[in-house]
């Protein structure tokens, strides 16, 4: 941490050296200490690790798009604030369960998704009472900047949320089949997460609307230049420089396009 | 991707109960042996945070005092030691079935055992004071070998912490937390005083350039007043070229050793 509110310059060249600049800093990956639950309803099913921050992370080793595009992803939802951050994490042989299972992460670099307190996905949801928790506290504005984000970096037919039911946000996670390997052009498609028990609209209210597109506006190239830097290029990750800086440009062009498209949504 | 070799090491949880009837049980501490006894140690909520009556604060804080004190010599507690006390403790305090866990270096893998299960868990709160973060600082910093001196004068001003460096000369530390509640009606104003009277003192002693401030930020739900108050001293520091570092980053970064 440095300071608060230092701005990034508003534009910087997107291009091979600067993002192999970045590259060259090399990346820190976490340390997993010790497994958690195991998650059967996600590609690649992911395990909760808790890692040296102290944090618990839920980690995987297979994503249909690569594991770099599900790090871009959770690293850009975490700076515009519509999910949890992704780090790069590193499972030591002591950290695996003693039972055998998780032996295939052993060793090696994955993505831990940080994992968020409180939170339901949309099968707990569905099985969840509405005395348990009430649907009409689920926030417009996180809805909105969910749509929002998942418009914007192309996640796939189903869109995966969290919701928080203490506070109703709604959060964006599971970016393994967004950014896909043959990046679509022409307008982004909009994408919205059906929610069980709340209107498809929710959210689609001029005051939300506006909010979330400003976010996804206000995300500099530097940023976005960081979010494609600094990943591993082993196997599994499909991270090499051109895709990434395929992945940087194609950002940078959405980005202002993300607008128009969330006024279709009625 | 290569990497150095991890021990391996084994935790378990400490939970009291209230109410034993009820099951209902929180987590005051974390307990870290190896198979051998080598190392470990106990982390254990703040004694503020173990129970509200005082009557219980006092019994459980003798207790995990007494238990951590069993690590503080060179033959600690092992595996088979602590599933026996777990086996033993299974009422209103149990002790659960230890768990593997990488050891890459014990006090990092208790303190990140500590912030995953006792601390979010609401045991010990996720509070940071200012004295756990100057705590946190002087071991960061003896153990690289250096000297750390607390609340400690140069010429006539007080720094937290100041610490000989072999190269760059001594570095003076400040350490704020906006995390911990603001229990007096000037709310954060004394955190604000602290940073003003540090950027003095720096200047005062003509120590700039050799200045570092470690700060718990405001988490999500800290009031407003925090916030403003942090984005506040933040500014200053960003001013004056002060560095500033989260705890978070002391444990689980490498913290520059210069300013």
């Amino acid at each position: 941490m440095r300071s608060v509110g230092s701005a990034y310059p508003l534009a910087v060249p997107i291009d091979q050296d600067s993002i192999a600049k970045l590259d060259a800093k090399g990346y820190r990956p976490l340390l997993a200490h010790t497994p958690g639950r195991e998650s059967s309803a996600s590609y690649g099913k992911p395990r909760t690790f808790v890692c040296d921050d102290g944090k618990k992370y839920w980690l995987k080793n297979g994503a249909q798009s690569g594991l770099a595009a599900e790090l871009i992803g959770g690293r850009l939802a975490k700076t515009v604030g519509a999910g949890p951050g992704a780090q790069i994490i590193v499972v030591p042989t002591a950290a695996l369960p003693t039972d055998g299972s998780a032996a295939d992460l052993e060793g090696l670099a994955v993505v831990g998704l940080e994992n968020e307190a409180n939170t339901v996905n949309r099968t707990q949801l569905e099985g969840m009472a509405p005395d348990k928790f009430d649907r009409n506290l689920i926030d417009a504005g996180s809805r909105a900047l969910s749509v929002a984000f998942q418009t914007w970096i192309a996640c796939g037919d189903g869109p995966q949320f969290l919701v928080n039911t203490n506070t109703g946000a709604v959060r964006s996670i599971d970016f393994g089949d967004c950014l896909p390997k043959v990046l679509p052009a022409g307008p982004p498609d909009l994408r919205v997460a059906p929610i069980p028990g709340v209107s498809n609209t929710l959210g689609a209210d001029a005051q939300s609307v506006e909010a979330a597109v400003r976010k996804i506006e206000a995300v500099t190239d530097q940023q976005i230049l960081a979010a494609v830097a600094q990943v591993p290029d082993d196997p599994g990750w499909d991270a090499a420089i051109d895709r990434r800086l395929a992945i940087a440009n194609w950002l940078v062009e959405r980005r202002s396009k993300v607008r128009e498209v969330m006024k279709s949504w009625k | 991707m290569e990497m150095k070799p991890v021990e391996r090491g084994y935790y378990s949880l400490v939970r009291y109960r209230s109410d034993p009837a009820r099951g209902e049980g929180r987590n005051i501490a974390v307990v870290l042996v190896d198979a051998e006894g080598q190392f470990g140690g106990v982390r254990m909520a703040s004694a503020t945070a173990l129970s509200q009556n005082a009557h219980q604060r006092g019994f459980l804080d003798t207790m995990l005092r007494g238990f951590k004190a069993q690590f503080e010599g060179s033959s600690k507690p092992d595996l088979s030691r602590l599933k026996e006390l777990s086996d033993q403790f299974d009422r209103s305090i149990q002790i659960t079935e230890p768990l593997p866990t990488a050891v890459p270096d014990p006090e990092q893998t208790l303190e990140a055992l500590y912030k995953a299960f006792v601390a979010r868990a609401g045991g010990g709160g996720a509070e940071m004071t200012k004295a756990d973060i100057a705590d946190k600082v002087q071991a960061v910093y003896l153990k690289r070998g250096f000297v750390v001196r607390r609340s400690y004068y140069v010429k006539d001003v007080n720094f937290d912490l100041v610490v000989d460096r072999p190269e760059g000369g001594r570095l003076a530390c400040e350490v704020l937390s906006f995390v911990t509640r603001a229990k007096t009606e000037r709310g954060w104003l004394p955190v604000e005083r602290d940073a003003g009277h540090f950027l003095y003192a720096l200047q005062r002693v003509e120590m700039q350039g050799q200045g570092m401030a470690v700060v718990q930020p405001p988490v999500g739900d800290s009031p407003e007043q925090a916030q403003a108050s942090f984005a506040r001293i933040s500014r200053w520091f960003d001013d004056a070229d002060v560095p500033v570092h989260t705890p978070e980053e002391l444990v689980s970064e490498q913290l520059p050793l210069l300013a």
